[in-house]
């Protein structure tokens, strides 16, 4: 059975529905619903975000629940100026998640745990569902820093390690993952064109 | 230096700085402006990242988390709740309201025990109708730098009393809080001792038509007659603004 696609979703009302940065400032009046419809928009990329880093399912559920409790807690921080909605609440899931790793785990368990094979993770992103189109530019993007851009900043974002780390781990020094990582992420925002 | 601390801006989108470094580079921030509009643009690419490896979490993790939700009590809900109504108009009052949570966050609202939480959140609500009510008044008084502050709405019936870094009433003594109406003073309450410098309320539910609210000097635990043993060391009136 084929449901008809709305050219423009709508609710009820024929208004258009709420944004994330609107679902998240009613939520900090303390509406459930509002919360409840967040959650239903936000829950895969904080879920997924937090499996990826912290690898462990049942602790990534935890720590998803943990997020959206504090999202729930905390909504009234969120400040449209800096940012959108997404970011902050994907800003608070690695936050989170790379706290979870650092405290759970040394280091040595996460150089084993970490899949070296093929160069880290071009493949993580293609391995996961990438039919929308966004994630296929990131894939695309990620595919165009040079190769220690690469490594530095998914070392850093997918395997929550620190910079001191990534750079005992590449064997490169300090300054270079320093600089590779900040023009690794100018190069990412240039190539998604992301303003803010 | 700074310059090296600026190029930090990658690390620290990424969580990749060490505590220590972290601290540094906030510090950095918080005089930098090129650099927060950097590192905003920064974290706004690696969330797209994070999304990029999205995957649903089990289905019943949204019944848990709706439940827990409704369990858990919000950081600042009153002035949350007061901004939709004309935040302008009601400034003073908000300054007034900000005080409560002042005294609210020191009670650390947001971590009371449940039990503790309808109490907390019912005398939030009448204090957000009082200080949002239309006919709401604010009147202030001095006593040795100390202050006392009164909204009173006469439609509702209630009044709220806000008091800021007042003076010790003294070695063995409190402050009573007394209602003056056609019939005399009418207990408020005594107040329980408060730390110097910090600030305290307490809402007054029925002011039956008083027309000022007074404080005294009395025995601790209160007036052992009922009524007032000293002149009140200061008087708010609740008639004019």
């Amino acid at each position: 059975m084929v449901e008809p696609i709305p050219l423009r979703p709508s609710d009820a009302s024929g208004q258009p529905p709420p944004s994330l940065d609107e679902l998240l400032e009613s939520t900090a009046l303390g509406d459930e619903q509002a919360f409840g419809r967040l959650y239903d928009q936000l829950s895969s990329a904080v879920h997924g975000l937090a499996r990826r880093v912290i690898r462990d399912p049942a602790r990534a559920e935890e720590i998803t629940q943990e997020v959206f409790l504090q999202l729930w807690q905390t909504a009234h921080r969120f400040d449209s100026n800096r940012g959108s909605a997404r970011t902050w609440v994907m800003t608070l899931t690695h936050r989170r998640a790379v706290d979870v790793v650092r405290r759970d785990q040394s280091s040595s368990d996460r150089e084993d745990r970490y899949d070296w094979t093929g160069g880290p993770d071009v493949d993580v992103v293609a391995e996961a569902v990438t039919t929308r189109f966004e994630h296929e530019q990131v894939r695309r993007c990620i595919g165009s820093l040079t190769d220690l851009q690469r490594e530095a900043v998914t070392l850093a974002y997918y395997g929550g390690y620190t910079y001191a780390e990534v750079a005992s781990l590449l064997d490169a020094n300090l300054p270079t993952v320093k600089t590779r990582m900040r023009d690794g992420l100018i190069r990412l925002r240039d190539c998604m064109g992301v303003t803010r | 230096m700074s310059d090296d601390l600026h190029t930090l801006v990658g690390a620290y989108a990424l969580d990749a700085l060490a505590p220590s470094e972290e601290v540094r580079f906030e510090d950095h921030l918080a005089t930098c402006a090129a650099c927060r509009q950097e590192l905003d643009e920064l974290l706004a690419t690696v969330a797209r990242l994070g999304e990029a490896v999205a995957m649903p979490p089990p289905p019943e993790m949204r019944l848990r988390l709706m439940e827990a939700v409704r369990r858990t009590p919000q950081e600042r809900p009153l002035v949350a709740s007061m901004r939709p109504k004309g935040w302008r108009r009601q400034a003073p009052l908000l300054l007034a309201a900000a005080a409560v949570l002042a005294v609210v966050a020191s009670l650390g609202a947001f971590v009371v025990e449940r039990e503790r939480l309808e109490e907390v959140q019912a005398a939030q609500s009448t204090l957000s109708s009082v200080l949002t009510a239309p006919d709401a008044q604010d009147a202030t008084a001095e006593l040795d730098g100390g202050r006392v502050r009164v909204v009173s709405s006469l439609a509702l019936d209630q009044a709220v009393v806000l008091m800021a870094d007042m003076p010790s009433p003294g070695a063995g003594k409190s402050y009573e809080l007394w209602s003056i109406g056609d019939d005399g003073p009418v207990s408020e309450g005594v107040l329980p001792a408060s730390d110097p410098g910090s600030a305290d309320m307490h809402l007054i539910d029925e002011l039956d038509a008083a027309g000022a609210l007074a404080l005294t000097v009395e025995p601790e635990g209160g007036s052992p007659t009922g009524k007032p043993t000293t002149n009140p060391v200061v008087s708010v009136d609740l008639t004019s603004t």
